[in-house]
């Protein structure tokens, strides 16, 4: 199985993960949350994250979903990321990314499961309101 | 082939979009209701909210009953819809039959006051609608997505 680290500003990827999981279930292994305060120094940021990595890694794969492309999240997993052989890290989580990521860790290949989780991201951002009611 | 029959008044949403729908690979949709038939803007936000590659059938009750005897012997997986026990109560009158029943959302409205998990609320019709359809044989379990664990709602409400 393709294991899942979620790292955030503040408790929005622990928020996210209880939504996702209500939509498609409880991930009972290879999920962990690194909730990033203000409170924390940049020392403390990186054992929480390096302390998440410990035991994630996987022959199947890692994949991270953190929020901002440039913040805080990225900069201190990267170093990381590199000496991880079979990872990635994908920027921008919303929802749909993490339902997908959960649906299909297990039945999808790395390659498959990370372009997935980045197209379902994109299409789940639109205008609904001009997409289905042009006719009214 | 029927996958799964499923009572959830949310119909299409994210729970058989992410959850059930990867789960049993169904290639079809197939909700039915009267109301959601009858009502183009409802039926545009169900097709919208159904996965690629996956078909959305929308019927009346009366062509379930014509629709669903071919979707049996179908190889394509078709996952039924339906918004509550009545229309399942319909379908079991025009002689379907319904091997067992996933209950999946009866949200909360006023006197709904038995409630059974966290998004099971029934009323004394909804008892006596599950009772009559267990005594017809079907199988019936209260489960929001495909990794809970299910419950056992013909013994909750006994």
């Amino acid at each position: 199985m393709i294991n899942i680290i979620v790292i955030t500003h503040g408790e929005f990827g622990a928020y996210l993960i209880e939504a996702a999981e209500g939509i498609v279930g409880v991930q009972r292994e290879g999920l962990k949350n690194v909730s990033i305060s203000t409170r924390m120094t940049l020392e403390l940021i990186k054992e929480a994250v390096a302390s998440a990595i410990n035991g994630m890694d996987s022959a199947d794969g890692l994949v991270f979903l953190i929020d901002m492309p440039g913040g805080t999240p990225m900069n201190v997993v990267l170093p990381l990321a590199r000496d991880i052989e079979k990872c990635a890290v994908i920027c921008g989580v919303n929802i749909n990314m993490m339902t997908s990521a959960f649906a299909y860790r297990q039945s999808l290949d790395f390659d498959r499961l990370t372009a997935k989780i980045m197209e379902d991201g994109r299409k789940a951002i639109c205008e609904v309101r001009s997409l289905l009611m042009k006719k009214q | 082939m029927m996958v799964l029959y499923r009572v959830d008044d949310r119909l299409v949403h994210g729970q058989v979009a992410e959850g059930w729908v990867p789960h049993l690979k169904a290639d079809e949709l197939a909700v039915v209701s009267d109301e959601i038939a009858a009502d183009p803007l409802r039926s545009d936000i169900m097709r919208f909210a159904t996965p690629e590659g996956v078909d959305l059938k929308i019927m009346t009750v009366e062509q379930a009953s014509q629709y669903l005897p071919q979707a049996e012997t179908s190889a394509r997986k078709v996952l039924l819809l339906l918004p509550g026990l009545a229309e399942a109560v319909a379908l079991l009158g025009k002689g379907l039959k319904i091997p067992s029943l996933n209950i999946g959302g009866m949200h909360y409205s006023a006197g709904k006051n038995l409630s059974i998990g966290k998004a099971i609320f029934l009323n004394d019709a909804d008892c006596s609608a599950l009772k009559a359809l267990a005594a017809a044989g079907i199988k019936i379990e209260g489960r929001g997505v495909p990794s809970d664990t299910p419950l056992d709602l013909i013994g909750a409400i006994a």
